[in-house]
C-alpha cells in the first residue's frame, strides 16, 4: 500500500516538475568525436570579390567649352588567401586590380590616378603578402611586403578604394599606395606602430634612381577607436621619391611630418565622424604643407550617407598658382553597405569646387558614381 | 575605337556580374586579433582564423532560413544578408584548444553593434561577452562590466528556453535570459540598443552552434517550439 502511495506521489511530483520546466530531461546532442585539427585546404579561406566602378563627371566651364563629360569605367577583382597550420594563421596574400577606361579626363580629386593615365589602363591597387606574429608576443611584429597604402596618415586604416572622397596622400606623395616592406604591430599597451621602407615609385610605379623613403606612423590602438571612437597618430617620411606632378624631374629629396585625428560621435540618428589630417615638409628645397578636414554622417540603417571635405596642398613652386584647394560634398544611397566592406553597392552624387588649382580655379565638377563590390 | 572599347568593358562588367560569387571578403573581424585574444586567453600561444560563409555550406539557403527562424524575426538586408562572411577564431595553448571567439554585426538604433563572444569549446557556454564597434549613445553603459558579465555562463539552450518562458511562464526562475536587465544608467534613447545587443548574443550563439558545434542545441529549440504549441492549445 505504501509502495503504491509513494509511486503515485513520485509520479505527481514528476508531472508537476515537467509542467514547471518543460525542458527537464532535454539534453544537447552528443558532440561528434573530436577530429584532430588540420591545416586548411587550398580552397579554405580563399576570398574572391568582383568590382564595378562607373563615374561620370562634368565641369561647368569645361562642359561649356567642350560639350563633353568625363567618364571613367572600370571592372576589377580582389583575391585574398590566408594560410594556416592546424593551430595558427601564419600568412595571407592579397591582390586587387582594375581594368580602367577613361575618356576626357578632368583633374578631379576623386580620380587622382586619372590625371595623365592612358585611355585604357590596368591598375594594380593591392598586391601584398602579410606574415603574422613573426617575433615576440602575439601582435608585436607582423610584416607586410608588396603594394599597399602608404603607412602615413589615416589612409593606412581607411578603405578609400571605391569612395569619391580621398585622403591626403595622393596630393602629399603623388600616390596613396606604394611598393613597400612594412612592419606593424603593438608598440605599447596604448599605441600601435607602422614602420617601413617604400620605393617612392609615385603614381606611375617607376624606378628612376630614387633611394626610396623610410615611412612610419605611431598612433592610438584600436581600443581607443572602439571604446571612445577616437583615432590619432603622428607620421613621418624621409628619403627620395619620384612624382611627375611635383614639377621636378628625377628623384625628389623628400621629408614629411604629419598628424591626424578622427573622432566618431554616436547619436541616435547615426554616427558622425570628423576627420583631420595635417602635414608639412619639403620637396628638395620647396616647402610643402597640406591640410584636410572632413565630416561624415551615416544613417543608422547604413542606407544613406552624407560627407563634406575641404582639402588644401600648398607647394613653393614657380608658376601662377601652386596651391590646390578644393571643397567637396557627396551624398550616397547604399544598397549594400557591409560593416566590414565585404559587400558594397551604392550610387553617389558629388560636387567638387576647385577654389584654387594649378589647372585653373573656379571649376565646379558634378559627379555621378555607381559602385559595386561583391 | 572608343565604341569598341566601351563595348569590351561592358562585356567584362557583364561577365563579372553574371559570374557566381566564389566567396566573400572579410566579415566581422577583430581589429587586433593577437592583442584581443591574448587579453581573453592569457595562456594563448597561437590562434587560427577561419572564414565561415553560409553560402558555402552544402545547404546554405536552408541554413540562412534556419538562422532567421531561430533568431526569431527578420534579418536585416544590409547588416545580416545571406552572403555576409564570418570569422571564427580558434585559440590554442600548444595543441590544446582553449576557446572559440566569434563576432556578429547587428543593427542598433544608433548604428552598428558588433557583439563578440568567447565560448568554451566543450560546453559551448559563454565565457565572456564584449563589444567591438558600438555606435550607440548608451555605449559606455552597455560596455560596463555590470552589463556584460551577466552573459557569462549562458548557452544557446538558455535563449531557446527563454522563448517558451517569455510566452508561457514569465518570471520562471529557470529563465536565465529573462533575468538579464538593461544596465543602470542606460539612456532611454539607447534602450533599443540593449535589445539589439541581446539579439546579437543570440544570433552569435546560433551561428556558433552551426559553425563549431554541429547544431548540438537543436533539441532545446525543438522542445521550446513544441512546448509553446502545447501551451497555446491547452485550455
Amino acid at each position: 500500500m505504501n509502495l503504491v502511495r509513494t509511486s503515485l506521489i513520485l509520479l505527481a511530483t514528476s508531472a508537476a516538475a515537467l509542467a514547471a520546466d518543460p525542458f527537464a530531461g532535454v539534453e544537447p546532442r552528443a558532440a561528434a568525436p573530436p577530429v584532430p585539427a588540420a591545416a586548411g585546404g587550398w580552397a579554405d579561406n580563399l576570398l574572391f570579390r568582383k568590382e564595378i566602378y562607373l563615374l561620370w563627371a562634368a565641369g561647368d566651364d569645361d562642359f561649356e567649352e567642350t560639350d563633353r563629360a568625363y567618364s571613367r569605367l572600370s571592372a576589377g577583382f580582389e583575391i585574398q588567401k590566408k594560410f594556416s597550420t592546424a593551430t595558427k594563421t601564419v600568412a595571407s596574400v592579397d591582390y586587387q586590380g582594375r581594368l580602367v577606361y577613361r575618356d576626357h579626363v578632368l583633374a578631379t580629386a576623386a580620380d587622382a590616378m586619372g590625371m595623365d593615365a592612358e585611355q585604357w589602363t590596368y591598375e594594380t591597387h593591392n598586391a601584398y603578402a602579410e606574415f603574422y606574429n613573426l617575433l615576440g608576443d602575439p601582435g608585436r611584429f607582423n610584416l607586410r611586403a608588396g603594394r599597399y597604402y602608404l603607412p602615413f596618415g589615416l589612409n593606412s586604416q581607411t578603405d578609400t578604394h571605391g569612395t569619391l572622397l580621398q585622403l591626403s596622400n595622393d596630393r602629399l606623395f603623388g600616390a596613396d599606395r606604394d611598393w613597400q616592406v612594412t612592419a606593424y604591430g603593438n608598440a605599447s599597451e596604448h599605441l600601435d606602430y607602422l614602420a617601413g621602407y617604400v620605393f617612392g615609385a609615385g603614381p606611375d610605379q617607376k624606378l628612376d634612381g630614387q633611394a626610396g623613403m623610410a615611412v612610419g606612423r605611431i598612433g592610438l590602438n584600436s581600443d581607443y577607436l572602439y571604446a571612445r571612437g577616437l583615432e590619432a597618430s603622428v607620421s613621418g617620411a624621409f628619403g627620395e621619391r619620384v612624382d611627375p606632378h611635383a614639377g621636378i624631374d628625377g628623384p625628389i629629396r623628400t621629408w614629411r611630418l604629419g598628424a591626424d585625428l578622427r573622432k566618431r560621435i554616436d547619436t541616435d540618428i547615426g554616427p558622425f565622424t570628423l576627420t583631420g589630417e595635417a602635414a608639412a615638409g619639403e620637396d628638395e628645397e620647396a616647402t610643402v604643407w597640406s591640410g584636410l578636414a572632413q565630416a561624415d554622417w551615416l544613417l543608422p540603417s547604413r542606407r544613406w550617407g552624407l560627407a563634406a571635405q575641404y582639402s588644401i596642398l600648398d607647394r613653393e613652386a614657380p608658376g601662377p598658382n601652386p596651391t590646390d584647394e578644393r571643397t567637396s560634398v557627396v551624398a550616397t544611397r547604399y544598397f549594400r553597405n557591409d560593416v566590414g566592406n565585404a559587400a558594397l553597392h551604392w550610387i553617389a552624387l558629388g560636387l567638387e569646387r576647385q577654389l584654387q588649382a594649378p589647372e585653373g580655379a573656379g571649376e565646379t565638377v558634378a559627379m555621378v558614381q555607381y559602385y559595386r563590390y561583391w | 575605337m572608343k565604341r569598341s572599347a566601351t563595348w569590351a568593358l561592358g562585356w567584362l562588367a557583364g561577365w563579372l556580374a553574371l559570374a557566381p560569387a566564389a566567396s566573400a571578403a572579410i566579415g566581422c573581424t577583430l581589429a587586433n586579433p593577437a592583442r584581443d585574444l591574448k587579453a581573453l586567453y592569457p595562456d594563448l600561444t597561437s590562434y587560427r582564423e577561419d572564414v565561415k560563409e553560409l553560402a558555402k555550406l552544402p545547404d546554405g539557403r536552408a541554413a540562412y532560413e534556419a538562422l532567421r527562424a531561430r533568431v526569431g524575426g527578420d534579418l536585416d538586408p544590409v547588416y545580416e544578408a545571406y552572403d555576409v562572411p564570418y570569422t571564427l577564431y580558434s585559440v590554442f595553448r600548444g595543441e590544446e584548444k582553449l576557446g572559440y571567439v566569434h563576432g556578429v554585426n547587428v543593427p542598433g538604433r544608433g548604428g552598428v553593434i558588433q557583439v563578440f563572444l568567447a565560448v568554451d569549446p566543450e560546453t559551448a557556454a559563454i565565457g565572456r561577452m564584449f563589444y567591438q564597434r558600438l555606435e550607440s549613445p548608451g555605449g559606455a553603459a552597455l560596455r560596463s562590466p555590470a552589463a556584460t558579465a551577466p552573459f557569462a555562463g549562458l548557452s544557446l539552450a538558455d535563449f531557446y528556453k527563454h522563448d517558451y518562458f517569455a510566452a508561457a511562464d514569465p518570471g520562471n526562475e529557470a529563465d536565465r535570459v529573462g533575468q538579464l536587465a538593461p544596465p543602470a544608467g542606460l539612456p532611454e534613447a539607447a534602450r533599443p540598443d540593449w535589445d539589439a545587443a541581446r539579439r546579437g548574443v543570440r544570433k552569435n550563439l546560433i551561428l556558433l552552434d552551426l559553425f563549431a558545434f554541429d547544431r548540438r542545441h537543436e533539441p532545446f529549440f525543438e522542445r521550446a517550439q513544441a512546448a509553446q504549441k502545447e501551451k497555446e492549445t491547452t485550455p
